[in-house]
């Protein structure tokens, strides 16, 4: 078992989704990046369906009372177990007692902790995912207790090394595909929106990002249609709005763009004031 | 037929579209369309529809144009004749104003008598048109002209689930506490989103009608204790 003393930031637990509920307007849910989520994962020999812990921009301080392995991804945290460093990217041992703390170093999005044997939480229509408006808990509160499985090997898996992932997200480009609205915009809001640096505004959570306004580039809205994470809606007042795993199945904004899958979690690491641009996949 | 339009959306995204209206019509043709759509179940992960599209989340592995060279195909080869509404529920709403906190404002801002707004509002046959915007929520078609009504000027930090209110043109219910800006008009004892039910958590489904019957204080009371006990059943009626 872990207590939470301290739950950080927007803390939650999340699985590799909710699926099978869309057309009860269920999100899919999931980890913002699935990169670094997986990456953790990895470390320490979960399966595919096991979840992980997302933080954002401030890590938790949790108490364990059972020996485990553990590891921590994501940019600009610091872990620390019992006062002493650890890296990240590599699984560690957390003996019973022992407290962790993941603190960031530096201005950083999403972080994420995953556990040998996998966290024993409860299934909500078939997933962990923590998401407003199904499950109970929408975020990890002082006091929580979290529980794992502990049939498992708590060696540290040898090879737990892996090369860091921090170049996936260093990039001013966002890979995209066109929307159903795209050819709404006229030659000239597609050459701004093509060559616009887009700068991400401090509006951004696990529905979506917001961007601030680009002059010139501004649509009105649709009857309400189908959206999905990664859909680039465009509001009339000229924001630019991705949605990103929480968001709704359905939205009335144009949707002017798609990101592609891997553009997603990129996107989730930029932080605000980022500017980046939007490159039109080339097919191969 | 309405003229519709195939085209991938994403590369696991499958998006039939008609023309940009809200029209039962439409709505029963799109519904055909979603059932010859489980022709190809084995390409389909998940179906999302709305007034006028259907999105065909595909599995791993498929591509949106495949799919849609096979289902022009197969439209091109059958008759797809549309699928009108087959049952109505009948749902429990209470008008009372200590559960309806805009109702009176309403109908002062309507020039009616609440009794009048309650008949407008419960005298209907609304159409199920889709599920979205929250889970559980379904969006209704049919609202009376004469109840269209704008948002709240400040929503409401918590409206309680099961709420019925009205936002411009549509009339819908809270399927849990949230915050709103909805007029709230009535509330339904009956959940109409239970996260708990992984078979079916919502009884409604797109296509389906519901009319809302008006109960008062005591009857919603004892609707609620039936539901906390299990033993309510939402009264539903065949269509011919």
């Amino acid at each position: 078992m872990i207590t939470v003393i301290h739950p950080g930031l927007l803390s939650s637990l999340q699985d590799a989704g909710r699926f099978g509920y869309r057309s009860f307007g269920v999100p899919w849910s999931g980890p913002m990046d699935s990169f670094s989520a997986g990456m953790a994962k990895e470390l320490v020999q979960n399966t595919p369906e096991d979840a992980v812990l997302e933080f954002y921009q401030r890590g938790p301080s949790l108490q364990f009372d059972a020996d485990a392995v553990i590891a921590v991804t994501g940019q600009n945290f610091e872990l620390v177990i019992d006062g002493e460093p650890k890296s990240l990217f590599r699984a560690h041992k957390v003996k019973s007692g022992q407290l962790l703390s993941i603190n960031s170093l530096a201005a950083t999005n999403f972080g994420y902790l995953a556990i040998a044997g996998g966290f024993d939480s409860e299934r909500v229509l078939g997933s962990r995912s923590y998401c407003p408006g199904i499950t109970n808990h929408i975020r990890l509160e002082r006091g929580d207790k979290l529980k794992f499985n502990k049939n498992h090997s708590i060696e540290v898996p040898s090879l737990s090394r892996v090369k860091s992932i921090a170049h996936i997200f260093q990039t001013e480009h966002i890979e995209v595909t066109p929307g159903p609205e795209y050819d709404r915009l006229s030659l000239e809001q597609k050459e701004i929106l093509w060559n616009s640096s887009h700068t991400l505004s401090r509006n951004i959570n696990r529905m979506g990002y917001r961007f601030n306004p680009t002059p010139g580039l501004h649509s009105d809205g649709i009857l309400t249609g189908p959206v999905q994470a990664g859909t680039v809606q465009l509001t009339p007042g000229g924001e630019l709005i991705v949605l990103m795993r929480d968001a709704q199945t359905t939205g009335g904004y144009a949707r002017i763009l798609q990101l592609m899958p891997d553009a997603i979690s990129v996107l989730a690491q930029q932080i605000p004031g980022t500017t980046l641009q939007f490159r039109l996949k080339t097919t191969t | 037929m309405n003229s519709l339009k195939i085209r991938s959306f994403g590369p696991q995204t499958l998006l039939i579209e008609w023309p940009q209206l809200i029209s039962p019509e439409i709505h029963a043709e799109l519904l055909a369309y979603r059932k010859l759509s489980k022709l190809f179940a084995d390409q389909i992960a998940e179906t999302v529809i709305t007034y006028n599209a259907i999105a065909l989340h595909l599995k791993p592995g498929h591509s949106p144009n495949a799919l849609k060279a096979e289902l022009e195909e197969t439209i091109s080869l059958n008759e797809v004749s549309p699928l009108p509404p087959s049952m109505r529920w009948d749902l429990p709403v209470c008008y009372d104003t200590q559960l309806a906190m805009d109702l009176e404002e309403l109908a002062q801002e309507k020039q009616m008598s609440k009794q009048e707004l309650i008949k407008l509002h419960s005298e209907v046959d609304y159409h199920i048109y889709f599920c979205g915007f929250l889970p559980g929520f379904i969006y209704l078609g049919g609202l009376n002209k004469a109840l269209h009504s704008p948002r709240l000027a400040v929503p409401r930090t918590h409206v309680p689930a099961g709420s019925v209110g009205i936002a411009g043109s549509q009339t819908g219910i809270y399927p849990s506490h949230s915050p709103g800006g909805w007029k709230i008009i009535g509330r339904c004892p009956v959940p109409v989103f239970d996260p708990r039910n992984d078979d079916r958590p919502s009884p409604f489904f797109a296509g389906q009608l519901i009319r809302f019957v008006p109960v008062d204080l005591k009857e919603y009371h004892a609707i609620e204790q039936e539901v906390a006990k299990g033993s309510y059943e939402l009264l539903k009626t065949e269509l011919t």
